[in-house]
């Protein structure tokens, strides 16, 4: 049994000449709810995908209940879920039909997803139809439909209205109940904190900051840019 | 995810863009009338080569055919979310090229009539000119699913399909070309049985080959 979800080891990832994480440690217990927040560039959306397998790192190691993001990716893949900036659906497919194409043993019935991220009565309507946050609920429900133990979502307030950021919250809470482990990428910091345990801080690449997300600092340094 | 319901998604997908199945029967038979007025008034060259000139027409096709056929995948991220979930790469690359090879086989049966319209064949053997378009049209689809989701997916533009794809399926071409013309004009010296032969070993090797290649393509 590993005592953590996941074990940031030394990683260091780029993109061309730039550093988008610059040896970065962080381990995640079970269950714990992560916000990773930063200004832009920081490396958040990079330290996702590289947790969810999309990207490999440069140096360093990580691993997901113990197995690597590189050399075990396929079972890594099997734990975890990604909601993304792209929202991994089929443009000619229906909502439901995408949410189907999506479902894993475990996850949850297409059903209830549909009632959960409020699209219900536009299920059987194409995705190319849908406004953009619309469409962002359907990725939520598609980290839905899969039931995953780490799930790892990338500015999930992007896009929403207001009703949506009541069902997010209400997503939030149905995750932390069944035990999975989030970490959740934002600007949105207040709105975040209140349901999250710790607070990760980036800022180029590296950490900032990191500790309990009730005593996260406010002040304009961390916040900024550059450092 | 099973490969049933992968097929059933990229059958879906073909037939809401079914649009681009008839755009590419246009477009073969445009090929052939244009292979019609080559050869005038010398009439009796077409017949003689009327297999070969469907076989180029369906080249042509499969060239446009393959290039956009991950392009669904490639708008919102799809085919990652698949990696993701995860569904294994040969798998999604088997449902893409059935997918494929089921529209260029309904666009060469649809250029069957104009091509015995406008060249004026007889049929000998419609069981062999079956076979052929089976066989070739795999071969033809397998490679070419691979190299479209490398053009696809890494942006390298429409050029490259083809000039990969047309120096590798010369046997296939080769060989339906004559397995059609046999077909159409008569095989008195049994020869269809060895160019049927040569597809099949053909569409075996390169369905086995690019199943395992496509992984390396779009998951590394």
């Amino acid at each position: 049994m590993d005592d953590f979800a996941i074990e940031v080891n030394d990683l260091s990832r780029r993109y061309g000449r730039r550093w988008a994480l610059q040896r970065l440690h962080l381990e995640v217990a079970r269950g714990e709810i992560l916000m990773v927040a930063g200004p832009n560039g920081a490396g958040k959306s990079t330290l996702l995908r590289v947790l969810s397998t999309i990207s490999r790192p440069d140096t360093g190691t990580v691993r997901i209940f113990g197995l690597d993001v590189v050399n075990q990716r396929l079972k890594v893949r099997q734990r975890v879920s990604l909601l993304d900036h792209r929202h991994f659906c089929y443009g000619e497919l229906s909502a439901w039909e995408n949410l189907e194409l999506s479902g894993r043993p475990g996850g949850m019935a297409t059903e209830e997803v549909v009632e959960l991220i409020g699209l219900k009565g536009r299920e059987q309507d194409p995705l190319g139809s849908f406004s953009a946050g619309m469409k962002k609920r359907l990725a939520l429900g598609r980290v839905l439909c899969q039931g995953a133990e780490v799930v790892l979502l990338d500015e999930p307030y992007a896009g929403l209205d207001p009703e949506g950021f009541g069902r997010l919250e209400g997503i939030f809470a149905s995750l932390a109940e069944r035990g999975a482990t989030v970490l959740i990428s934002t600007h949105q910091v207040a709105r975040v904190a209140p349901h999250c345990h710790r607070a990760l801080v980036l800022r180029e690449g590296k950490t900032a900051w990191l500790g309990p997300a009730n005593e996260l600092p406010h002040d304009g340094e961390l916040w900024s840019r550059q450092q | 995810m099973s490969l049933g319901a992968l097929i059933k998604k990229d059958f879906r997908l073909v037939w809401r863009r079914k649009g681009q199945a008839f755009s590419l029967f246009a477009f073969g038979a445009t090929v052939l009338l244009l292979f019609s007025f080559t050869a005038r008034p010398a009439t009796e060259l077409l017949s003689l080569h009327g297999g070969g000139y469907l076989w180029v027409a369906l080249l042509l096709a499969t060239a446009l055919l393959v290039n956009d056929s991950f392009v669904p995948d490639q708008e919102e991220g799809a085919l990652t979310g698949l990696l993701l979930l995860p569904v294994p790469a040969h798998r999604l690359f088997f449902a893409k090229a059935l997918a494929n090879w089921l529209v260029l086989l309904l666009v060469g049966l649809f250029l069957l009539p104009i091509l015995f319209a406008l060249y004026d064949l007889p049929l000998k053997d419609t069981g062999g000119l079956m076979a052929a378009l089976v066989l070739g049209t795999a071969g033809l689809v397998g490679p070419g699913t691979l190299y479209g989701a490398m053009a696809g997916i890494h942006r390298s533009g429409g050029i490259v399909t083809p000039l990969l794809l047309f120096p590798l399926v010369v046997p296939v071409i080769i060989a339906s070309s004559q397995l059609t013309s046999l077909s159409l004009l008569g095989d008195p010296m049994g020869q269809a049985k060895g160019w049927g032969s040569l597809l099949l070993a053909f569409d075996a090797i390169f369905w086995s080959l690019s199943g395992v290649l496509f992984a390396q393509v779009v998951d590394d």
